[in-house]
């Protein structure tokens, strides 16, 4: 995991040094916030930190109608 | 700059775009559904998204920008349209994290196995990456590239596992089962056709909008040809049960190939045929969130959004579909809950909008 760690910190670096002079003003401003949240993401993503689950946060906001679907083609399916 | 392409260019994006997933998944779910009549399942379900890819066709009228979200901004207003947007972001970042997962989960069970399926998706976020980096003409161009190879290796798997095939594997034809039959076609356009409104954001880019219309319904038309071909194929070849037990069902059918004792187990056939139509999906996904993003956060240039997303769908596809069952499981649930929502609800409000603007200068 230590290995996995380092080298997502390394592909950081490089990757801020290579897209840092591409972008100017807003651009390069929305680039940091949302690389540093992809980032950090990512890093969760790889030492098994439990954060919220996209998944799971759909399954959650349409689950009045998944279970009646859900039985609902049951029948049908072998 | 602004990308133009031509309406061929955009019929193989079509085309490749239906085919993605498709054609590993909806042989075993159609037939799950249909059995023996899973393919007529298909055949209901692409004449449905024929339909619905026509539909999808009158929302783009006469507008001279080819920005799709700046359409719908004028079309709608600010508000409206950008619900919308965020409605089909999380539709689409569904899709393409799950493409990436799948062809990720697959390579590691059937092909490489052993390999890490997190390393087989970076390495298909990666190629995804780089090309929507390279930009939507790239993007059609290679499409254009690989469409014979695409076709060939369909045609070729549709021929070779003919001697293999019993008709009486596929009877009774309509007999039996004519209420599943006709249930299956909901998960079915949900997989294929649903999902062409990533098309939507491509449509503007068109040198003749007219032409472009035809060929939206030509690229749908010649998929879903191609996944009733494959879905009669697998029927006849191993039989309901067969085509049920196995989640790639197609890949099995490729391992039937015996031709003469010589050509065998050229299966790989199925899996280039995925690999190219799933890496044109996840690019052509790729490139809407990266175009939606730039448009939802006011930023210039689109290439700025490129890693972080695809830094954000590697993670999301390495965490939150844990394997295959709970795929499938996702497929009949929540994915195709979340696919009608978007689909209609996009197609209706866009085209409600339309209807009320010509009213209104009628009125004038």
């Amino acid at each position: 995991m230590l290995f996995h760690v380092l080298l997502l910190i390394t592909f950081i670096i490089v990757i801020l040094i290579y897209e840092w002079k591409h972008y100017q003003g807003r651009d390069r401003y929305v680039f940091v916030m949302l690389f540093a949240l992809a980032s950090i993401y990512l890093l969760a993503a790889i030492v098994d930190w439990r954060i919220p689950e996209y998944v799971q946060g759909v399954d959650f906001l349409l689950s009045p109608l998944k279970k009646p679907l859900q039985a609902w083609l049951d029948q049908f399916q072998i | 700059m602004e990308q133009k392409i031509s309406s061929i260019q955009f019929t193989v994006l079509v085309f490749m775009n239906t085919l993605g997933t498709a054609i590993i998944f909806i042989p075993t779910i159609a037939t799950r559904y249909g059995r023996e009549n899973g393919w007529i399942t298909v055949i209901f379900a692409t004449l449905l998204g024929m339909v619905f890819i026509l539909w999808l066709t009158t929302l783009i009228g006469q507008e001279d920008d080819t920005n799709f979200f700046k359409i719908m901004d004028n079309r709608v207003g600010k508000l409206i349209s950008y619900c919308l947007i965020l409605l089909m972001v999380s539709f689409i970042f569904f899709t393409t994290f799950a493409n990436i997962w799948s062809i990720a989960q697959f390579v590691s069970l059937q092909i490489l196995m052993g390999t890490p399926p997190q390393v087989l998706a970076l390495i298909s976020t990666f190629t995804g990456l780089i090309a929507v980096r390279y930009g939507l003409e790239v993007i059609v161009r290679s499409a254009e590239i690989f469409f014979p190879f695409t076709m060939l290796s369909l045609t070729l798997l549709a021929l070779l596992v003919w001697p293999e095939a019993q008709l009486i594997r596929v009877q009774p034809v309509m007999q039996l089962n004519q209420a599943a039959t006709f249930v299956g076609v909901l998960p079915v356009i949900a997989l294929t056709y649903m999902e062409l409104i990533v098309m939507l954001v491509v449509l503007p880019h068109v040198n003749d909008l007219r032409q472009a219309k035809k060929a939206f319904l030509i690229g749908g038309g010649l998929a879903g040809f191609c996944i009733i071909i494959v879905t009669f194929a697998a029927i006849a070849v191993l039989g309901v049960d067969g085509t049920v037990r196995h989640a790639y069902s197609i890949y099995v059918l490729g391992q039937n190939i015996q031709i003469a004792e010589f050509f065998e187990r050229i299966e790989v056939l199925v899996a280039f045929i995925w690999f190219i139509t799933i890496f044109f999906k996840v690019s052509t996904c790729f490139y809407f969130l990266s175009i939606a993003l730039q448009h939802m956060l006011k930023v210039k240039n689109y290439h700025s959004l490129t890693v972080p997303l695809g830094m954000i769908l590697l993670a999301t596809a390495m965490t939150n579909l844990p394997n295959i069952f709970y795929d499938f499981e996702m497929m009949n649930s929540t994915y195709l809950i979340l696919s009608y929502i978007t689909g209609l609800t996009v197609a209706t409000v866009l085209s409600l909008a339309m209807l009320i603007r010509k009213y209104k200068e009628k009125v004038k």
